[in-house]
C-alpha cells in the first residue's frame, strides 16, 4: 500500500484532455479551411486577403 | 445544505443539457428552449445572489464524491453570483434585441446551431465564474473559444471565415500559454484545485524556492488570458470578429466572451497567487502600461474608421484597456472599479451593437457613416438607444459609464503617486477621444435630411427587438442611478473572494 507503487494518474488525465481539445479544435479549423477554399478557390492567405480587399471596394 | 445552494450547479447542467437537446429540434423550439433556459438561469442566479448576500460568506460545492484536494469543486460567493446575474441578463436582452435579425440573416437549417452555441457559451461562462479548479477552467476556456468561433462565422460569408480564422489562431495561442502555465503550476505544487494550490504556493514562496518558475507562471497566465480578452497589442482580432456577424452575436461576443476570461484572471490573481504577491512581482505594472496604451490607441483607431460597427469594436479595445488599467493600479479599489466596469461595459456595448443593427436595418443594411445620415429619424427607438449608449460610453452622469469613470478616477488616488497621475491623464485623454468619435456618430445619425429620407428604407424594427432595446436602456440608466448596492456587493464579494 506504499504510494510509490502507484503511477500518478493526473498527468495522463491532463494529456488525454489536451488531446481531445486538440482534436476538436483541429476539426473546427479543417472545416474552416474547407469553407475558405470553397469561397476563394485558393488556400494562399495573401491571395485571400487581396480578394477580400477587392470585395470591400 | 439548503436548496438554494444547489442552484449554481443546476444552472451549469441546465445550460449544457439545453445545448444537447436542441440538436434534433427545429429552430423555433431551439429558440424557445434557449430563451427559457436563460430566463431560468437568471432567476436561479438572483436567488443565489440573495442567499449569498444574506449569509455574507462564500461556500464550496463538491462536484462528485471526492472532497478537496482530490475532487472537483465550485465555489460560490457574492461576486460570482453577481456576475452570473449580469451575464445571464445581458445575454437574454441581447438575444431579444437581435431576434428578428437572427430570423432574417441565418438559414433555417443553421438557426438551431446558433442557439446551441449560445447555450454552450452560457454554460462555459457560468463554469468559468464558479469554478474552483484550474483544469476545469482550462476545459471551459476551450469550450468558450470554440462557441465564440462558431458565433463569429455563423453567417457563412467570406469575410466571416477570415475573421474566424484570425480569432482562432490568436485565441489558441492564448489557451496554449495558459495550459503551459497550468502544467508548470501542477509540476511545482502538485495541486490543481485553486485553494490547495494557493497554500502550496505560499509555502514555496516563503521558503524562497522556485522563484523563476512562479514568475513565469504569473507571466504566462497574464499574457495567455490577456491575448484572449483583447489586451492592447493582442487586439487585432477584435474589429474583424465583432464587425461582421449578426447583431446578437456581436453584442454577446463583445460584452461577455472577453469578460469571462478577465474574471478568470482576477480569480487566479486572488485565489491561486496572492494578489499582494502579484503586485510585488511587477506584473501589474505591465498590465497598467498596456491598459493605458489600449485606452488611447483603441480610441485613436476608432476615430479613423468609417464603418460604425468597426468603430464600436475598436471602442471595445479601449474599454478593455480601462479594465486592465484598473487591475494594474494594484489596489483593491482598482480591482473593484475594474469589476464594476466589466458589468457596465457589458450593458453599454450590447446596447450599442443592438441599436447599431436597428439603425443600419432602416438604411439598406449599410453600416458606413454616409448611409447612416439621418438614421435616427428613420428608426426613433434605435436612435434614442444609440444616443443613450454613446452618452454612457462618454461618461455622462445618470448613466452607468459615468459611475465607471468616477470609480476609476477615485481608485487611482489609492495607488502610487506616479500611477495616479498617469491614470488621470490617460482617463482625460481617452474621454476626449471617446467624445470625438461618439458625438460625431450621434450627430451623423441625427443629421438633418430631407423628408423623404426620414422614412425607413428597408425593414421595420420588430416588437421583440424593441423589448430588448428598452431593457438594455433601462439597465444602463438603472446602473447609473442605483449603482451603490452593486458596488457594495462587489466590495463584499471581493473581500471573501480569495
Amino acid at each position: 500500500m506504499d504510494a510509490s507503487y502507484y503511477i500518478n494518474p493526473i498527468p495522463a488525465g491532463l494529456v488525454l484532455t489536451g488531446i481531445v481539445v486538440s482534436v476538436s479544435v483541429s476539426a473546427l479549423m479543417m472545416a474552416l479551411t474547407i469553407c475558405l477554399y470553397r469561397e476563394y478557390h485558393t488556400l494562399n492567405l495573401d491571395e485571400i486577403m487581396l480578394k477580400l480587399g477587392k470585395e470591400e471596394m | 445544505m439548503t436548496l438554494v445552494q444547489n442552484f449554481p450547479f443546476f444552472c451549469i447542467i441546465l445550460s449544457m443539457f439545453s445545448a444537447i437537446i436542441s440538436f434534433p429540434m427545429n429552430h423555433r423550439w431551439a429558440m424557445r428552449v434557449h430563451l427559457i433556459m436563460v430566463t431560468v438561469v437568471l432567476a436561479l442566479s438572483l436567488c443565489v445572489l440573495g442567499y449569498t448576500v444574506s449569509t455574507g460568506e462564500s461556500y464550496t460545492f463538491m462536484m462528485g464524491h471526492f472532497p478537496a484536494p482530490w475532487g472537483n469543486e465550485i465555489r460560490i460567493g457574492v461576486l460570482e453570483a453577481l456576475m452570473a446575474v449580469f451575464f445571464s441578463l445581458i445575454m437574454l436582452l441581447s438575444v431579444l434585441g437581435g431576434l428578428a435579425h437572427i430570423g432574417r440573416e441565418l438559414k433555417n437549417s443553421r438557426k438551431n446551431l446558433f442557439f446551441i452555441l449560445l447555450d454552450l457559451l452560457m454554460s462555459s461562462l457560468l463554469a468559468l465564474i464558479y469554478t474552483n479548479d484550474l483544469f476545469t477552467a482550462y476545459v471551459f476556456i476551450e469550450i468558450n473559444t470554440i462557441s465564440a468561433c462558431g458565433l463569429i462565422m455563423i453567417k457563412k460569408e467570406g469575410r466571416t471565415y477570415v475573421s474566424a480564422l484570425r480569432y482562432m489562431v490568436m485565441s489558441l495561442v492564448g489557451s496554449s500559454l495558459f495550459l503551459i502555465a497550468l502544467t508548470l503550476l501542477y509540476t511545482i505544487t502538485g495541486q490543481l484545485l485553486m485553494t490547495p494550490a494557493k497554500e502550496a504556493l505560499a509555502e514555496l514562496v516563503a521558503a524562497g524556492e522556485y522563484e523563476v518558475p512562479i514568475l513565469v507562471i504569473i507571466s504566462l497566465v497574464t499574457v495567455g488570458l490577456g491575448i484572449k480578452s483583447g489586451l492592447y497589442p493582442f487586439h487585432t482580432w477584435i474589429p474583424d470578429a465583432y464587425g461582421y456577424t449578426t447583431p446578437s452575436a456581436s453584442a454577446i461576443l463583445s460584452s461577455l466572451v472577453s469578460k469571462g476570461y478577465l474574471f478568470l484572471l482576477i480569480k487566479i490573481f486572488y485565489r491561486v497567487l496572492d494578489f499582494e504577491f502579484v503586485v510585488s512581482s511587477q506584473v501589474v505594472n505591465l498590465l497598467f502600461m498596456l491598459g493605458i496604451l489600449g485606452m488611447i490607441m483603441g480610441s485613436w483607431l476608432a476615430i479613423k474608421t468609417q464603418n460604425i460597427r468597426r468603430m464600436a469594436a475598436f471602442s471595445s479595445v479601449a474599454q478593455i484597456g480601462y479594465i486592465y488599467m484598473g487591475i494594474g493600479l494594484g489596489t483593491t479599489a482598482g480591482v473593484v472599479a475594474a469589476l464594476f466596469h466589466i458589468i457596465s461595459h457589458g450593458a453599454m456595448k450590447s446596447l450599442l451593437f443592438i441599436s447599431i443593427s436597428g439603425l443600419s436595418e432602416v438604411s439598406d443594411d449599410k453600416s458606413d457613416f454616409e448611409s447612416l445620415k439621418g438614421a435616427g429619424f428613420r428608426n426613433k427607438l434605435a436612435g434614442v438607444a444609440y444616443t443613450v449608449g454613446a452618452m454612457s460610453m462618454i461618461g455622462m452622469p445618470l448613466l452607468t459609464g459615468f459611475i465607471s469613470k468616477y470609480m476609476f478616477a477615485s481608485a487611482a488616488t489609492t495607488a502610487m503617486q506616479g500611477k495616479m497621475v498617469i491614470a488621470w491623464i490617460a482617463l482625460a485623454i481617452s474621454t476626449i477621444l471617446n467624445t470625438v468619435y461618439f458625438m460625431g456618430s450621434v450627430l451623423t445619425i441625427y443629421h438633418s435630411v430631407p423628408a423623404e429620407q426620414r422614412k425607413p428604407h428597408g425593414m421595420m424594427p420588430s416588437r421583440v427587438e424593441s423589448v430588448g432595446t428598452v431593457g438594455l436602456i433601462a439597465l444602463n440608466v438603472g446602473l447609473g442611478v442605483a449603482a451603490t448596492p452593486v458596488i457594495q456587493a462587489i466590495q463584499t464579494g471581493l473581500a471573501i473572494f480569495g
